[in-house]
């Protein structure tokens, strides 16, 4: 397998086969993945653990189906497997419930090779896989153990299956031993393959011919000395047990549709076509000429020590792609209840501004589409000329909305959080409501002025430097690229220490910059920001309210200068004084109540 | 439309069963024409009725009420109703709500005829005072693409007794006992959250109410989905089994799982399966139908998870799968 193509499968293994597993088992779970370790039948019979292993750790690839093979049995257990059933129907001690279990899991896995014959070669390649690891096809083979015999030869039975010769081998071995009686009720498990029930009565009657039959009878003492040892050696298959009777274990999570949610997405049929990212160096190589953006960088002489080691990085590049998928996670977890809220009030909105796209034509003028209701009008006398019609200009312009979101440590914890489910819900029904959305955030990359004020330092200090510390803009979302693909980006406003100091005028003028840009008639940007611009290392070294005094002078300048529409939200912090259009809120769960009504505002008039 | 034809004074003269029309399980007994006209659509042998659907259709006609069939699209919606009408013999037209659809095309116009050589304006009238002095069932399609300065025109007709007032004219116009008025739609008038269907508007909630019965049509169960393949398709059992049409069905119930759980974003609807089915047979290969028929459709991004439910229904692996071919 060549390099490409292994990291190819390394990087969207995880993704593309948890996207199966949700179609298979129709639930919304989240599946994790993790390293290979473990080739225990213990883990691989009927364990709730929505773990899988991933390629990810796998040093080099060969082959990935028995990965394959081992979610689709993950797969087939959601699906088919009724935990509660088993546990009541299972044998009193270990060594029988071990076998009961083995059979189970033959059972359902061969209700999935019936439907999904692709699930075969997956499956096959597991147990190859997992017959290899523990030593059990080779020369110096050790002795197996009932419950995988009884595994082996139940599926054999229940559907037409080319195992490989060596595994062949084994299982006639053991079936040569069986007596007739026991044969036949191996056979007749085939008619009871769906009812759990039934089919889990006719092998605790085989459990119990086999423990008198002589050639099977210390078979199971093995299966308990393995299972000790296996139990030592691996702690972790410990908190497998098959005891539901706990409750559903936390790796267990439900995740069920939030009103429909998962499902949405803004597909526009004109944007399937290719969308170019506009990064910022494209839009950097725009011809700006407009007089506004050059002004904005000359704002009350305020200075910038140095603008070197200042960045503009989009979300996914701040982090790997599986921790991105993990936070969006924990992201979707923290909210759970409020998500349903928010689509309220996204819903309302939405209904709102469809209501204001009013379409119509209009009759009878002097030029524009010819009105073909009017051409006999026209025969009738070609002086008629008003035979025209026109599609009425509707009120609702060609919009565009840019979230710049405070991503201070200040913000940690709940305000980070509902600020991101608010932009995700948001943003999404404004697009389908066919106005582009943005999501930027703003922090600093260092806590104490960073490599800005190493430079400072190494310069001698010089008085009055300005700004002094390196700055981190984050683009989660961009206005031009559908939401399908960036899905997760939110999930890095969660990250471990992202969040930390905030110096707010630059990123209003980062923002505008991006919106000025467009071609849209109008442009909002909405700042959600939960109080003053600080950055410590400036404020040392600088006049106290050097931040203060030109986050006023940006705003104020934008609101009388530009035609960009500048609307906050603060949270726990009075921003009335530096904006015109401002609201406060005292509580961060208002957040969402609060954007819905100022969104609506803006569109209503 | 114009001509004197003799089907304004016909009216339903015989009782069905729905049991032996249909093939639902039903005692429904609807009334129906004994004698078709140029207006009844073609029947299709084939069709298969969903139980639920045609119980509403049924109570349409039997009893004036208005039926709306709300579903995804391509789960033969329209059809449905065109069938049961074709089967009852009842006249039935079909009229597309799209934006360009105004109040004139609906209630009519001044036109310029030629009579006795002479030019003369005389007012055609348009397809609601047509089909409402005349036994016929009257289809909206696409009901919720109207737009809403248009859909106020038929409100009055939406009452079962409503009487149409035409303006130009100073007539009144009574409904035909016969006359039935249908409409399908994807969304449900409250706007589309699904994001799959771009052009729907909301519908005044009004309207919605004006409407006496509203019923679902989405994808059927695979057996059935299955059946309604071969039966539009009987030539694809000459290049493969009946097992293969099953397996087309799962995966195409994969890809609506993978759609409502977000992972894609687009479906596979019944007819996507039934035009597989059919490339397949002039193709002679599933995979290359499949690629034509839908998965050049998907996102580039998402065609590697395609590719997996490929991989579980086919056992075989699509060059677009993240694992490459055996060689």
């Amino acid at each position: 397998m060549s390099n490409n193509q292994e990291k190819n499968i390394k990087k969207n293994f995880n993704i593309v086969t948890a996207a199966l597993l949700r179609s298979l088992t129709k639930k919304n779970h989240h599946f994790e993945f993790e390293k290979i370790a473990d080739h225990n039948f213990n883990n691989l019979t009927l364990s709730k653990s929505l773990k899988l292993p991933s390629p990810d750790k796998m040093t080099k690839i060969r082959n990935v189906d028995f990965l394959r093979g081992r979610a689709d049995s993950l797969a087939m257990n959601i699906c088919h497997h009724d935990d509660i059933l088993h546990t009541k129907l299972k044998p009193q001690s270990p060594q029988e419930a071990k076998i009961f279990s083995a059979a189970e899991k033959a059972r359902v896995d061969s209700i999935g090779i019936t439907e999904f014959p692709g699930l075969k070669r997956n499956l096959i390649a597991a147990i190859r896989k997992f017959l290899l690891k523990n030593s059990l096809l080779t020369k110096k083979r050790k002795e197996i153990t009932l419950d995988i015999v009884l595994y082996l030869m139940v599926l054999k039975n229940l559907v037409e299956i080319n195992f490989p010769e060596k595994i062949i081998a084994l299982i006639n071995k053991w079936e040569g031993k069986l007596s007739l009686s026991e044969k036949d009720e191996i056979l007749s498990l085939k008619e009871h393959i769906l009812d759990q029930e039934i089919f889990s009565q006719i092998i605790k009657k085989l459990i119990s011919s086999l423990k008198l039959s002589k050639d099977y009878a210390n078979k199971f003492s093995e299966i308990k000395t393995k299972a000790i040892n296996q139990d030592r050696e691996d702690p972790g298959s410990k908190k497998q047990t098959l005891d539901s009777s706990a409750g559903k274990t936390m790796s267990l999570k439900e995740k069920t549709e939030a009103m429909g949610l998962p499902g949405e997405d803004n597909s526009k049929k004109d944007l399937g076509n290719k969308i170019k990212e506009f990064g910022y160096l494209n839009l950097k190589e725009r011809n700006t000429n407009q007089s506004g953006i050059a002004h904005l960088d000359k704002i009350n002489n305020y200075k910038v020590y140095t603008k070197k080691f200042d960045e503009i990085v989009s979300a996914d590049q701040l982090t790997s792609q599986n921790d991105l998928i993990e936070l969006r996670k924990k992201l979707d977890n923290q909210i759970a209840e409020l998500k349903k809220i928010i689509t309220r009030l996204a819903n309302k909105l939405q209904r709102r501004l469809l209501a204001k796209q009013e379409r119509s034509w209009e009759y009878g003028l002097e030029f524009g589409y010819l009105d073909t209701q009017k051409f006999a009008q026209f025969i009738a006398n070609p002086s008629n000329s008003n035979i025209y019609k026109k599609e009425k200009e509707s009120d609702f312009k060609d919009t565009v909305v840019s979230l710049l979101i405070d991503n201070s440590g200040s913000m940690r914890g709940r305000p980070i959080t509902i600020a991101a489910i608010c932009a995700d819900i948001l943003s999404r029904t404004l697009e389908r409501c066919g106005v582009k959305v943005e999501i930027l955030g703003f922090t600093t990359k260092n806590w104490k002025g960073g490599k800005c004020r190493e430079k400072w330092v190494a310069d001698d200090k010089p008085e009055s430097p300005g700004r002094l510390n390196d700055l981190r803009h984050i683009i989660y979302k961009s206005a031009d690229v559908p939401w399908r693909r960036i899905s997760n980006n939110l999930g890095a406003m969660l990250q471990e220490g992202l969040l930390k100091e905030n110096v707010d005028g630059e990123a209003i003028i980062w923002a505008c910059k991006r919106l000025l840009l467009r071609s849209e008639n109008r442009r909002i940007l909405m700042v959600i920001s939960d109080g003053a611009p600080v950055d410590d290392s400036t404020l040392a070294s600088n006049s106290t309210n050097i931040l203060e005094n030109h986050l006023k002078e940006t705003i104020s300048w934008i609101e009388s200068n530009s035609p960009i529409e500048l609307l906050a939200i603060g949270i726990g912090h009075d921003v009335t004084n530096y904006y015109e259009k401002a609201v406060t809120i005292n509580d961060v769960e208002k957040l969402a109540k609060t954007m819905t009504e100022e969104l609506i505002e803006l569109f209503d008039s | 439309m114009n001509k004197k034809d003799n089907i304004s004074t016909s009216s339903p003269d015989i009782t069905v069963s729905a049991k032996q029309l249909f093939g639902i399980d039903s005692g429904f007994k609807c009334p129906a024409f004994s004698k078709k006209n140029e207006y009844v659509p073609k029947i299709d042998d084939a069709y298969k009725f969903d139980q639920d659907t045609t119980i509403a259709i049924l109570n349409g006609f039997a009893f004036n009420k208005r039926v709306m069939i709300q579903g995804y699209h391509g789960t033969g919606k329209s059809t449905h109703i065109e069938q049961v009408a074709a089967r009852l013999n009842w006249p039935c037209v079909r009229v597309n709500l799209d934006s360009q659809i105004n109040r004139m095309d609906l209630i009519g116009r001044d036109t310029i005829v030629l009579e006795n050589g002479k030019q003369t304006t005389s007012f055609q009238e348009g397809v609601l005072p047509w089909a409402l002095q005349r036994p016929t069932a009257l289809v909206f399609d696409e009901y919720d693409a109207g737009r809403p300065d248009v859909m106020f025109v038929i409100q009055r007709i939406l009452e079962s007794e409503g009487k149409l007032t035409l303006l130009d004219q100073n007539k009144f116009i009574e409904p035909h006992p016969s006359f039935r008025l249908f409409s399908t739609t994807n969304t449900i008038g409250l706007g589309d959250t699904s994001g799959l269907y771009h052009g729907t508007q909301q519908i005044n909630q009004g309207q919605m109410d004006r409407w006496n019965i509203i019923t679902c049509l989405n994808y059927l169960p695979p057996e059935k989905e299955v059946e309604i393949v071969l039966a539009k398709v009987p030539k694809f059992l000459r290049i493969k089994n009946k097992k293969i049409v099953k397996l087309m069905v799962t995966l195409a119930n994969l890809t609506r799982n993978g759609f409502s759980a977000g992972d894609i974003s687009t479906v596979m609807s019944p007819r996507t399966v039934i035009m597989w089915a059919e490339n397949a047979v002039s193709l002679g290969n599933i995979q290359a139908a499949f690629r034509l028929t839908f998965l050049n459709r998907c996102d580039e991004t998402e065609r590697s998870i395609i590719a997996e439910y490929y991989q579980r229904c086919f056992d075989e692996e699509l060059k677009e799968s993240i694992l490459p071919k055996k060689s």
